[in-house]
This record gives structure tokens, sequence and C-alpha cells, in this order.
């Protein structure tokens, strides 16, 4: 039976749950496995679970770098990711190089995300590994100068969610340009209706599974959030402008 | 082939641990120093300097065509410094010590009377005067198919620590501080003898007058340089301070030289395998496509003359030993190099290959200079924080080159004589700590992501690699790596990121990064 809480009392985190208490006993395992140089603890002030300690990178000629890294877990763990940050300073805080003024990790566009919530054990593996590669790009980009950022990377703030539709799209601008105003809420084509990229094809069997697909991914708010403005008065101007400013963002 | 971190290490702790307790007393009275010195047993020793040059014969030996000409470049080389050697060496000639040739360059020293500065710094002038004499009035006209040939001298006079290397049967006299410095910095590499204002200022006068000062502008100091001196002057000057030089002698003993070891008698060839340097001699040369790799200890002489000031030399000492014997085993075992010599704190050496390939050559000797890089700012000052202030110059080129081993037996010198071996020396000489200084010729052959990490400075026609250590030249390299699946290890000894599986690890294709 479900009981509401005594007022005042705080809600329990992830970890002092009992299902919680569990997945930290295995992440806990997990991490001394593969990563022993870190460790769980609870942040005092915030109350939240942290994970703290050296990544230390191993070039092949057997010279380490020691970095100081705190991953924060949310309280919603582990249905949302947690966040890796650079206490220690050891990097420009550049949003260039992927790293916010607070010293988290942009390691990832959010909608490409490959934390999987079902398997959070996977998960974790996997989030510390790309945590890995991206502390070793960083070293490659000190190496090579710290100007060019190496691999792959989305642009900044919207124009990356920009690319992210437009990598959906198959790279076709001109698909972006008229289904744009439809992912943003703008239009709302019917099912039946002609698909506003002008194939001629209904819009439930053209481009109706793909804009869902990515208002799915980004999610609505963060949608509204970064393209408030656009559309507003006058879409067609709005998308042009959009694509020129990505061209050269 | 490569560079590895815990082997340097490792290697630099055994080194330390296995060196001896080392003793730096001031050499008081006289003594043989090739047995008085050894690694451990270091003097201060009081004397004069001296490099003797003839430039003429690194191009002899890089422009002259293959066939009798070359083998008389060889012979003429050889015979030279085996009469300069009696020269130098001889007791009632100027009982000096000759510490070794390198290529065609003499480097000598006068260290008797001990503390008599005025006759020490005579018989390095003299010495100048009279080599001057030998090459261009008993030597030249014994080889006339021979350009008329330079020389070029530089003397400085003053303490300097002596010291010797410890391997056996390739034990070196290593002297370290300013004079052994400055001598070879005041060399124009033209035909002029220079020497410094601390010789000049204690020559008797009636030396002081064949001298007139010039400015050098490279340096910034007034040097003072000897002008012409007939013959018949430069006996009486002999003949005043008892040095009894018979150029009759010398002109015999050229002779007898060359019918021992007559042109027929020369050989040089390719090298179809490792080239054995001590094997050479004056009947068995090679003739090689060679990189030439110079790596210098900067900052050493300014930091042992302070040590020394402060009476604390065997700290320096320690240094020295530990990298100089670090910087013999990366060319040696890291990269099968060759160590020609040690001259100070710097060491010299010849990268080839039997089939010649010039690519494969540069790039080895560009990351033999990345190693001692590296062994400096991460092994050296990790185990020896005095060597802080230390940086590591290094200068590198490519080209035909002459390699031999000559002397007189028992005291033969490895040598290795081009324009190639000049070149890397002053692009060394011309290098701060920290930096590795290539030609075109050079670079031209770097793979493209090393060649990023290169930059080229117009005034000195040189592309420069600063600050790279091999950790940084290996990072460089993955800069391509994150477009594809990556592999990624982790454990208790760390956690690392390579483009091929290993044991355990974990493959995916990185996220792209985003930027919020």
């Amino acid at each position: 039976m479900y009981r509401h809480p005594r007022s005042g009392t705080k809600p329990k985190s992830w970890f002092e749950r009992s299902k919680g208490q569990q997945l930290l006993q295995q992440q806990q395992l997990l991490v001394k496995a593969h990563y022993p140089c870190l460790a769980f603890q609870v942040d005092s002030e915030s109350g939240r679970m942290l994970l703290e300690g050296d990544f230390v990178l191993k070039a092949d000629c057997g010279i380490l770098t020691t970095i100081r890294i705190r991953i924060r877990f949310p309280s919603n763990y582990p249905s949302s990711e947690p966040v890796a940050y650079d206490v220690g300073a050891f990097f420009p805080r550049d949003v260039d190089r992927h790293i916010l003024p607070s010293g988290g990790f942009c390691l990832w566009l959010p909608p490409c995300s490959p934390w999987d919530e079902a398997d959070p054990n996977f998960s974790l593996l996997r989030f510390l590994d790309e945590v890995t590669v991206f502390l070793e790009r960083q070293l490659v980009c000190d190496a090579t100068g710290g100007k060019a950022w190496p691999g792959p990377q989305y642009k900044h703030g919207k124009y990356g969610y920009l690319d992210f539709m437009l990598s959906i799209l198959e790279g076709n601008e001109e698909h972006l340009n008229a289904l744009l105003p439809v992912i943003l809420g703008k239009i709302l084509p019917g099912r039946n209706e002609v698909c506003p990229c002008g194939s001629q094809l209904k819009y439930k069997r053209c481009h109706a599974g793909r804009v869902e697909h990515i208002v799915g991914r980004i999610g609505r708010d963060t949608l509204d959030f970064f393209f408030k403005d656009s559309g507003k008065k006058d879409n067609s101007q709005a998308q042009r402008s959009l694509g020129d400013e990505r061209k050269s963002a | 082939m490569s560079w590895n971190y815990n082997t340097s290490l490792n290697r630099v702790e055994k080194h330390l641990d296995n060196m001896g307790e080392i003793e730096v007393e001031k050499l008081v009275r006289d003594a043989d120093l090739n047995s008085l010195l050894s690694e451990t047993t270091c003097r201060d020793i009081f004397g004069a300097h001296v490099y003797v040059d003839v430039p003429n014969f690194s191009d002899l030996a890089t422009l002259t065509s293959e066939g009798e000409d070359y083998r008389r470049v060889i012979q003429a080389l050889h015979l030279y410094e085996r009469e300069v050697a009696r020269i130098v060496e001889g007791a009632d000639v100027f009982d000096g010590v000759r510490i070794h040739f390198q290529g065609a360059k003499l480097h000598a020293l006068f260290f008797r009377p001990i503390d008599n500065a005025e006759e020490i710094a005579t018989r390095a002038v003299l010495l100048q005067m009279v080599l001057r004499h030998f090459v261009c009035c008993v030597f030249n006209p014994e080889f006339p198919k021979l350009p008329n040939l330079s020389v070029s001298g530089g003397a400085d006079i003053g303490s300097a620590v002596g010291t010797k290397n410890g391997h056996k049967g390739d034990r070196e006299l290593l002297f370290l501080g300013a004079p052994a410095n400055y001598a070879a910095k005041i060399l124009t590499g033209t035909d002029s003898l220079r020497v410094t204002t601390a010789v000049y200022e204690v020559l008797p006068e009636t030396l002081q007058d064949y001298f007139t000062a010039v400015e050098d502008d490279r340096l910034d100091v007034t040097v003072y340089e000897i002008g012409d001196i007939t013959t018949e002057e430069l006996d009486q000057l002999l003949s005043e301070h008892d040095i009894d030089w018979d150029r009759e002698a010398s002109l015999q003993r050229l002779k007898d030289d060359k019918l021992i070891y007559p042109l027929n008698r020369i050989e040089y060839s390719d090298a179809e395998v490792h080239i054995d340097i001590d094997a050479l001699g004056i009947t068995n040369n090679k003739r090689v496509l060679a990189a030439s790799v110079f790596g210098d200890v900067s900052g050493f002489t300014r930091y042992i003359d302070r040590t020394m000031a402060d009476d604390d030399g065997k700290a320096a000492l320690r240094v020295l030993h530990a990298v100089r014997k670090e910087m013999s085993a990366i060319v040696r075992h890291d990269f099968s190099g060759i160590r020609v010599q040690f001259q100070g704190d710097r060491v010299q050496a010849l990268f080839h290959m039997p089939k010649g390939d010039e690519k494969r050559i540069a790039a080895r000797a560009v990351d033999t200079a990345i190693a001692l890089q590296s062994t400096m700012e991460l092994v050296i000052k990790k185990l020896l924080p005095e060597a802080r202030e230390l940086g590591m110059a290094t200068g590198v080129s490519v080209g035909t080159t002459l390699v031999s081993k000559l002397g007189t037996r028992g005291h033969r010198d490895r040598i290795c004589i081009a324009d190639a071996v000049e070149e890397a020396a002053r692009h060394q000489e011309g290098s701060a700590g920290g930096e590795i200084a290539v030609p075109e010729s050079v670079y031209e052959h770097l793979e493209e992501e090393l060649q990023k990490l290169f930059v080229w400075n117009k005034d000195r026609g040189l592309y420069i690699g600063i600050n790279l250590t091999q950790d940084r030249v290996e990072r460089a390299r993955k800069a391509v790596l994150f477009k594809q699946p990556v592999y990624v290890a982790s454990g208790a000894a760390g956690a690392s990121v390579s483009s091929q599986p290993t044991p355990g690890s974990r493959s995916f294709v990185p996220s792209s990064s985003f930027g919020y």
C-alpha cells in the first residue's frame, strides 16, 4: 500500500532504497575491478552519491597521467545518467574542448547518449570508458597544440541538435528546412496529409516516424529551450536563417 | 624499436644504485689522466683546452667522388690525426693530453706544469701555431692533390672537472666546465686561430704581440686572434719555450706512414650489415648514408661550474653519469644506433641501415631525439630533482658519412666525418633545452602526424620541435583514432585507449562530443 511520506521527511536517495543498495554493491565491485582508483562516497553537502578519484591514463610508452575526476549521480539514478567533472582543473574549461565552466564534461549530445537505464552496470562501465576516451582526447588535443578537437564532435548548442536532426534525415538539408517547423511543433500535419518534405507521399508513409524519433530523443522541453525563438513570425525565413547560422557555427 | 618509460626508469635507477661514491679533488700534482680518472675518481683540473679543426675534411668526405680520390681523403685524414696526436702528446714536444678527435677536430688539454697559467696558456697558443704551420707547410705539400686546407683553432683556460666514462674497452676522458666549452665555441670554422681573454691575459708579452682583439658577435665577447707568423718567428718562439718540434721528423713520419698505409691498402665500402665501428680502422672504412644525432645536456656547464664553486660537484657528476649512461643505452639498445662518442656532456650518435633507407634512418634519428628528451624530462628530473634546471638540446641531419676508427694503436677514436655531421652538431649548438632541430631533408621523411609537432623557424631555416616527449608524440599519432572503434583496457595498472584489441579490452565507437 502506498503511503505518502510524512511532511518534512526527505525522500530517500536511490542508493538508500533496497534496490538501489543492491545496485550500489554491484557497481562498487564493477568499479573496483575496472577503475580501482575511484571510490563511491556520499557528498555531505548535497547528500548525493559521488564516484571520485583518479583516472590514470597510460601511454604505450608507459608514462602515466593522473587526472582527478568526480562523477555525480542524479537523484533518479539509474533513470538518468551521471555527470563527470574535472575537479583538479587539469584541462582548460573551454567549451571548444567540451568542458563547461563548472568542469563538467559534454561527453555526447544527449539524444545520442549510449546510457541504457535497463542495464545500469553495462551503462556505468561504458560511461567510465567514455570518460577515459574523453580524457585521452583531451591529452591528444594538448599534444597537438590545444586547438583542434580530435575526432567527431557536434556543434555547440542548438546547432549540435540541428546536426543530430540532419543525421536522422540522412543529411538532406532541404528536408530539414521543410520539417523543422513540424519538429518544433509549429506545424502539425495530419498523418494522411502530404509530407512537408515535398515528396507527395502521405506524411505517415514519409517522415512521420523520423520526426517522432527526433522529438522523442531530444525531448519537447529541450527543443523549446533551444528553439524557442525559431519560426515565431515567418517560419520559412527562420528556417533559412537557421540553416545559414548552422553552416557558419 | 622504441623508448619505454619504465625501462628507462629502471636503467637509470640501476645506474645510480651501482654508481660508487664520487670523489672530486683538485689536481695538485702531475699524473697520467688516463690512468687516474674514472667515473668516480674525478679531478678539478686547471688547464688550457684547445680545439684545432681542419674543416675541409668534412667537405672532402662528403663531396669527393668515389675511387682513388676518396681513398686519398681517408688516407690523409688517418695520417693527419696520427701525426697530430704525436705532436700533442710527445713528451719533448707539447707534453699535452690528446683527449680525442671529433671527426677531424682535435680536443687537447694542457695542464703541466700544475697551476702555471702562463706556461700552460703558452703551450695552448703554440700548439695552434704549430698545427697551422704543419698543415700548411708539411702536410698539405705531402698531399698535393688535396685542396689548400684551412685550420681553425680555439683555446680557453680555467678549471674544468675531468672524469671518464666507465664502459670497459670504451673509455673516454670527459671534461666539464667553461674552458672545455668555450674553446670549442670560439672556433670559426674558417682559417683563424683564437683564444679567449682569459688565455690572452696570462700570456707573456712576447706572445701577446701576435694577437689582435676581435669581437665575436655570436657569443658577444672579445676574443683574440693570432695573426700571421713567419717560420723563423715560430722557430724562435718554440725554442724560447722549450718546445722541441722537428718539422723534418714530422714529414718523415708522414712519409713512413704513407709507405705503411699506401692508397691500395685503404679500403672503404658501404655497410651490408650493421656497422661494428670498433672493427674499423685505416684499412677498413665505411661510407654510408646515415643520420647524425647530437644530444646535449643544456645548462650543464653552468650547473657544474656553480656546484664546483660551492664545493659540491659530486651531485652534478652523479647527474652527468646517470644522463650519459642512459643516453648511451637509448642510442644503442632502444634504437640500435652507434654511440660514436661523448663530448663532455653531449652524445654523438649515428644511425644507418644496410640498405640505406633514408626515410627510416631519418625517422629513427628523430625518434631517438624524442627519447633523449623524454628521458631528461620524465626520468632524470624525477629521480634527480637537482637536475631540474637542465634540458636536452638535440640536432639531427642526414647525409653520406665516412665512418671509421682512427689514431694510434691503443688510442683510437671513433670518427664520423661528413657535412651532415657538422650540420647536426650546429643544429644542436643553436638549440635551447627542450628543442629538437631538424633540417627540411629530415622533416620531409617524417610521418604527417609527427610533422605537425614541428614548427618552421625562418631565421634558422630549420624545423623545431619543442618539448616533444614520447607520450606527447604517441598522442599526436592518435589524433585520427577516434572516428573508428577504439579499445579501452583498464585495471590496476591504469587505463589505455588503442586502435587494436588488448586482453580484456572493451570496444566501442566513441561518442561525438558536444559543446552545450
